[in-house]
């Protein structure tokens, strides 16, 4: 039992979560196993518990969210923290002001910790060398989203154990896809062999640089992944023309129950969210038993609880005595 | 002396393994209340096994510096302190008879009764109680551990040099309506009693939580006394009080410094 502990054996000591790129394996597993013990408080009677009593924290989003907005929200609620929403339609920002005026402004207020999600990459990063706050990002531009990579290899780490070993194929608009991106840091750190699958079009130009495979063939891969991460078509990021039409990419890259019959049989289906149903994934496909995609959201509110419990923690710790 | 221990500051630093010996030892260290004195252990890197120094009959201060975020520096400060032994595995073993024994006459038997108990040496004298309790009555009686790191009061201090990690709570039935035999080793400034206290209220409303310890140390806090108290040790504050148990140490026994 005490070799066991072993693993147990690190100090989380990150006041900020900018992404997963610099995280090490350890520090992963450490905020995975710590995001065990946060499951349970949204299965109880009571859904809280009090470890961010009197701790402020600020939803920024500058781009539109629901699902992640409200995982957050919902996440710093369970541990009694308040929250204070922010959109850039409702806000000064409409008006010009700037993400440090605006930022500054909040931190005057006297807020603990700020969720960050903004279209240019490096936002939370900017964020967090000029404010005291602790930064969670929650989506910068196209370089990261680190709390959808933790819940995604969480989800399959509580099915399947590990992922060491593990082929994972990550299916669509990769070149547009910050979760691709922290999705392949988390998966290849922690073993898996990670594959990229999609068009030419919408794959990174570096993509050769990345500790990934690279395939244009969905057909090609289906049989032997053990995990497939379909990506929404994000309509509102595409430019040009990178696929003839809908039609066509949903027949080269939809899961569809066809291809499902290809696959292993405990291939496990997974989507970010929001699914355009009938493109990338089929319904049938999307609601089958090999989908984890409501786990998958089930399971980012227990992850969101351990990442803002930690970087709290980090921070109180930092504090001069 | 034992194999492969630093025997200076200036060889753990130097030491190719110093960033495993320290990542071990700052673990250790979070294992324990911070109430009670630190407890340390060092790692072989050579054997892959813990020597605990307890059983060496000697032990280690430890004393972690962190500054900013980079820190992972460690300053081990030696000292040596000559532990004794308080309680073998018989009397362990009595004491928890004697416990459930006080239990079972103090409930009407048309009770419920479940044992929780307080992670991580608590949850396994809960078992054990449970097992006791069990074969008394001749009925299954449920068993949960309970993690309070949620509900520590030093979470947002920043003396904290231990940081905890949390855990699962994992109680496999309702609390509610039913006598909750709440079990820990130590009792001591009575703040895990508070926060198990708390953390067990946001489950459910038990009938009654009654509070059973091997060990009922002075020191109080806060105003909780335990129900049933086995050894009471009157060690002087800030000495080490240490129980250790087969399942998680190898050997069942308490002592003290």
């Amino acid at each position: 039992m005490a070799l066991i502990r072993k693993s147990r054996q690190l100090k989380w000591h990150r006041k900020h979560l900018l992404g997963l790129r610099e995280l090490s394996a350890e520090e992963i597993i450490y905020l995975l196993d710590t995001a065990k013990g946060f499951e349970q408080i949204s299965t109880r009677s009571v859904k809280k518990a009090p470890p961010l009593r009197g701790k402020v924290v600020v939803n920024l989003f500058f781009e539109d969210s629901t699902r992640t907005r409200n995982s957050f929200a919902l996440a710093a609620n369970r541990l009694s923290a308040d929250v204070v929403e922010f959109t850039q339609k409702s806000s000064s920002v409409s008006k010009g002001e700037t993400l440090l005026d605006t930022a500054k402004n909040l931190e005057a207020m006297g807020i603990d910790i700020v969720v960050i999600r903004h279209n240019a990459g490096g936002a939370a990063k900017f964020l967090s060398r000029n404010i005291k706050a602790s930064v969670v990002n929650a989506g910068d531009g196209f370089c990261e989203h680190p709390t959808q990579g933790l819940l995604d290899v969480y989800t399959i780490r509580r099915i399947k154990n590990s992922l060491d070993g593990l082929k994972i194929a990550i299916v669509g608009d990769i070149a547009h896809s910050r979760v691709a991106r922290s999705d392949m840091w988390a998966m290849t750190k922690l073993g898996a062999e990670v594959t990229f699958v999609g068009p030419p079009t919408l794959m990174p130009s570096q993509v050769s640089q990345l500790p990934v495979k690279v395939s244009y063939s969905l057909d090609e891969v289906i049989e032997e992944v053990d995990v497939v991460n379909m990506l929404r078509i994000q309509f509102e990021r595409l430019g040009g023309n990178p696929f003839p039409s809908i039609r066509e990419y949903s027949h080269y890259f939809g899961l569809t129950v066809e291809r499902m019959k290809r696959a292993k049989p405990d291939i496990l289906v997974m989507h970010p969210g929001p699914i355009n149903r009938g493109l990338e994934i089929e319904s049938e496909v999307a609601d089958g038993h090999n989908s984890v995609i409501l786990n998958q959201v089930t399971n980012g509110l227990a992850v969101r609880m351990a990442v803002l419990f930690l970087v709290n923690q980090a921070s109180a710790q930092q504090e001069p005595k | 002396m034992l194999p492969h221990m630093p025997a200076s500051l200036a060889d753990i630093f130097l030491s190719p393994n110093y960033l495993h010996y320290h990542t071990i030892n700052a673990g250790f260290l979070q294992e324990n209340n911070p109430a009670t004195s630190m407890n340390m252990a060092f790692f072989s890197v050579d054997t892959g096994d813990f020597i605990k120094l307890t059983e060496k009959c000697c032990l280690y201060r430890a004393q972690l510096l962190y500054s900013g975020q980079y820190s992972r520096i460690g300053l081990f400060e030696r000292i040596a302190i000559k532990m004794k032994v308080i309680l073998d595995s018989k009397q362990i073993e009595q004491i928890l008879r004697d416990l459930t024994g006080s239990i079972i006459s103090d409930t009407p038997a048309d009770l419920d009764i479940a044992v929780i108990g307080i992670r991580s040496r608590g949850e396994i004298l809960a078992q054990r109680m449970s097992e006791l309790l069990s074969e008394k009555l001749g009925k299954n009686i449920p068993c949960g551990t309970l993690d309070i790191t949620l509900y520590r009061d030093d979470l947002n201090s920043p003396q904290g040099v231990t940081q905890p990690q949390v855990r699962t709570t994992e109680i496999g039935f309702d609390v509610d309506d039913k006598i909750i035999i709440l079990v820990d080793d130590v009792l001591y400034t009575g703040r895990s009693a508070r926060a198990a206290m708390d953390a067990l209220i946001d489950l459910g409303r038990p009938r009654a939580i009654r509070l059973a310890v091997l060990i009922d140390r002075a020191g109080r806090e806060f105003p909780i006394q335990a129900d049933y108290g086995g050894y009471k040790s009157d060690a002087e504050p800030g000495n080490l009080v240490q129980v250790n148990l087969v399942e998680s140490d190898g050997k069942d026994e308490v002592v003290v410094e």
